[in-house]
């Protein structure tokens, strides 16, 4: 009997340690936030890295913590999770002018120059566009627009004297939700891409999943690749880079991001 | 007959023509000299006769480079014999002094090897004494200089001063001889480096003409360029290449080939490569004694200034324009002195240079433009501009000024003060350098905190709920579309609103029949009928009678036992209401049951 006490005392235990562990109220999330940024400015990056850690996988996100933990990874030298939690700062804050900076100096460290030889111009004009906001500010625009003409219907059919006006106002309310569901498509498209990052120092991409397969080319860490798929012992992935090459990578030398 | 038989042996004599070579298969190696120079090339000739099968190998060769290779085939019918000579021919280059050893070259034709026998040249360096070649073989070769009236092809270097002072133009040329009637193809040139020379020129400059030269007349390809050196010295110039293919028309003798058949155009190409002697340059040092705003100009120059314009007002900026022209080189002449005091605040010259050629001379125009802001008001003297050359014709620094010049500065209007400093302050400021790269530094705690998960605007059902906005206008439309109908269709207005009515005044005869009224309270039985059906059949009110009624309804699909409930309805109606002594409480009741089951029947109808 007093095994069983003993041994349900520890379960408690345990259950309210990971609770602590996997909840942070925004008092604590706060609090943290603050230590973390505090051992940065002392020079413990390490320790400042361990504090936004503990904020991200308590679930919660913002542009600026990621960003503070890309900041934290890049001062301890590691470039693949600097460029990881810039990039996830930059889907959460696309336009942010130090993220991008930061972003492209830690993509400047890197070893592998993966860029495609020229981008198409409409390419371009469309990545411009689609970064000006983030995903869910291009569906909130689109709904509160769509929400916008749902109601200006129902005011012209119940008020008949604003009928006169109706078609105009309807067109334009009707273009502009074409193009914000339209650039919400795209940025969605983009968001689902699945992107992941080279993870340690060098890792050889092969022809075909398997350790003895014919080598292909040399990645380096921070690397960006596609991620396509996993063969069927789900160890290796199918990676490919914007400049067109495609390999086969153990799943270990990945992160997702 | 006899035409049938010379084509028969024709075609037998060429049947048999492998089985004639066959027997007769020779394979010869010979060189157009023994005896060379470094600056030569040796023509390595191949000769195999009697076959046309195979090529010959040539074996591994140390001290020579394979530079070219051409091949022919000679054909001739002699007395109704044919003989087939391939020759091969190769152009080497030696790569060292001493005796080179050309190994014996293979060929395997007819099923056997041949090798030829190996042949020894002596390679000597240039300008040693070399044995006159064989008049046939000469062409294509480099003979040295002192050689060169017995050669059809030669190059020469030379510049048209040995001696030179430091910046004096020095013209440098490279020349390749020909005879006229020597045609050349693929022309190239190779320039040496001029270390210790700089040029005005980015290439050579290329001149064709004709000449005669030690009694022959040649066709002359010269390269040339002004070059300066830059400091004292003995100074060499090294090699130039000019490469390219001796033309060489083919001529056949084979009445089947030579013929109709023969190109006009055919060339054999034999590949050269010549090279130029060195040129050694002696560069002297500029004697002492120079002036002390020499800048280092070297040749002949004049010199012009001129200031415009020559009224301004404090703070206002006058230029100087000074022209330089000359021949020489132009990037030696830096700015003439110009010393205007404190009078003036001066700044750096804008420069602009155009060279030009004056014959075979550089020279040209430098033009320097020189701004001065005077700081104060009165006439002004703007002292002469000064500059030193170096006349290397004469051997002595000259020294040319301009001639001064005054200009009147008026007192500044109000605000020019402000402009002095604005200008002071822009001339001193520079464009902010980055030191070094890092990353930005951390962000402060952020207000817009989000939870791990899609957003709501990103959520499916978010989505999936805009489906109620469509259901919302649907409903409004319809809505709308009633009210314009009742507003419009006075009979659909009164169906619409039989029901509704025929209800109310039920009520009210209900109240009417519990106060005992019963005059009113028949009345309004009577009124809420007829206009029930008057509405709903859509007849006047007036117009109501049992009979109409039952004509319309005969019409319609009614529950049965409609009829009776209106017949009796109506009969009861005018039965009571017009009874003496009034209806009882009990009548009334079973007069209300009627019409309220009348119209509960009605009701069930699509009228």
């Amino acid at each position: 009997m007093t095994k069983r006490i003993a041994l349900l005392f520890w379960f408690l235990l345990l259950l309210s340690f990971r609770a602590g562990a996997a909840e942070l109220n925004s008092a604590a999330r706060d609090q943290t936030f603050r230590e973390a940024s505090a051992a940065y400015s002392r020079g413990e990056f390490a320790e400042a890295a361990r504090g936004y850690h503990r904020i991200a996988s308590s679930g919660w996100r913002a542009a600026a913590l990621f960003y503070n933990l890309g900041n934290a990874w890049f001062k301890q030298g590691d470039l693949a999770r600097a460029i990881r939690n810039y990039r996830r700062a930059e889907e959460l804050s696309p336009r942010d002018p130090e993220i991008a900076k930061n972003l492209e100096y830690a993509r400047g460290a890197i070893e592998d120059d993966t860029s495609p030889p020229s981008p198409a111009a409409w390419s371009k004009i469309e990545n411009a566009l689609v970064r000006l906001l983030p995903l869910s500010g291009w569906a909130a625009l689109a709904l509160i627009v769509f929400w916008l003409a749902v109601l200006w219907i129902l005011a012209a059919i119940l008020f008949p004297a604003l009928r006169p006006a109706n078609r105009p106002v309807l067109r334009i309310l009707i273009l502009v939700f074409l193009v914000l569901a339209l650039g919400t498509w795209r940025a969605r498209v983009r968001a689902s891409r699945a992107q992941g990052i080279i993870l340690p120092a060098e890792v050889v991409a092969r022809y075909s999943p398997g350790p003895e397969e014919t080598e292909a080319f040399l990645l380096h860490t921070g690397t960006e690749v596609r991620l396509l798929r996993r063969d069927g012992s789900g160890r290796w992935a199918q990676i490919a880079l914007p400049d067109g090459k495609s390999g086969w990578i153990p799943v270990s030398a990945l992160a997702r991001i | 007959m006899t035409r049938f038989v010379r084509t028969t042996i024709f075609g037998v004599a060429l049947f048999l023509l492998p089985l004639w070579t066959l027997a007769e298969v020779g394979f010869r190696a010979s060189v157009d000299r023994n005896v060379v120079s470094l600056a030569d090339r040796i023509m390595l000739r191949l000769e195999i006769s009697g076959s046309r099968q195979g090529e010959p190998k040539l074996p591994e060769m140390e001290g020579v480079e394979i530079l070219g290779r051409s091949s022919r085939a000679e054909f001739s019918l002699v007395n109704g014999a044919t003989s087939v000579k391939r020759i091969f021919s190769y152009t080497l280059v030696p790569m060292r002094t001493g005796e080179i050893r050309i190994p014996s070259a293979s060929l395997v034709a007819e099923g056997k090897t041949f090798r030829s026998r190996p042949i020894t040249v002596k390679v000597v360096d240039v300008g040693s004494e070399l044995p006159a070649p064989p008049s046939r073989e000469s062409r294509g070769n480099s003979p040295p200089s002192s050689r060169r009236e017995k050669s059809r092809l030669f190059v020469t270097a030379s510049v048209d001063h040995p001696e030179v002072f430091v910046n004096q133009q020095l013209d440098l040329s490279f020349r390749l001889f020909r005879e006229p009637g020597l045609n050349l193809g693929n022309l190239g040139f190779n320039e040496p480096p001029v270390v210790g020379f700089v040029s005005a020129d980015n290439k050579p400059r290329e001149d064709r003409y004709g000449t005669t030269l030690e009694g022959g007349r040649y066709s002359v390809l010269e390269m040339k360029r002004a070059i300066f050196p830059i400091s004292p010295g003995e100074l060499v110039i090294e090699s130039a290449e000019f490469k390219g293919d001796i033309l060489t028309r083919l001529r056949r003798g084979d009445p089947f080939f030579g013929g109709v058949f023969a190109d006009p155009f055919a060339y054999e190409r034999e590949p050269f490569l010549l090279r130029t002697d060195p040129v050694s340059i002696r560069v002297k040092p500029l004697p002492p004694g120079a002036p002390p705003d020499f800048s280092g100009a070297v040749g002949v120059y004049r010199m012009n200034a001129e200031v415009s314009p020559d009224q301004v007002a404090v703070g206002e900026p006058v230029t100087v324009t000074v022209t330089v022209q000359g021949l020489g080189n132009l990037d030696a002449v830096a700015m003439p002195s110009l010393e205007v005091g404190e009078d003036f605040r001066s700044y750096d010259p804008e420069v602009s240079t155009q060279t030009r050629l004056a014959g075979d001379r550089v020279g040209g125009t430098k033009v320097f433009r020189q701004a001065l802001v005077p700081l104060s008001s009165g006439r002004k003297q703007i002292p002469p501009v000064r500059m030193s050359y170096f006349d290397p014709a004469a051997g002595t620094f000259r020294q040319i000024s301009s001639e001064p010049a005054e200009i009147k500065v008026t007192a500044a209007p109000s605000g020019s003060r402000a402009r002095l400093v604005e200008a002071s302050s822009g001339a001193d400021r520079r464009k902010v350098e980055v030191i070094e790269k890092d990353i930005l530094y951390i962000k402060p705690l952020p207000q817009d905190w989000a939870r791990e998960g899609k957003s709501f605007w990103l959520r499916r059902s978010t989505w999936a709920l805009q489906v109620i906005p469509l259901i919302l206008i649907f409903l409004a439309w319809r809505f709308q579309v009633r009210r314009e109908r009742l507003s419009s269709d006075r009979i659909y207005a009164r169906k619409v609103g039989a029901s509704r009515s025929v209800r109310r005044r039920f009520a009210a005869a209900r109240r009417l029949l519990r106060e005992g009224k019963s005059g009113e309270f028949c009345a309004e039985v009577d009124r809420a009928v007829t206009r029930y059906l008057g509405d709903r059949l859509g007849l006047p009110s007036g117009a109501v009678d049992a009979r109409l009624v039952s004509e319309k309804l005969a019409a319609l699909a009614v529950p049965e036992g409609t009829e009776r409930f209106l017949r009796e309805c109506f009969e009861t109606c005018s039965r009571l209401r017009f009874a003496p002594a009034g209806p009882s409480r009990e009548e009334m009741e079973q007069l209300l049951e009627l019409a309220e089951g009348l119209v509960s029947r009605l009701e069930k109808v699509k009228l």
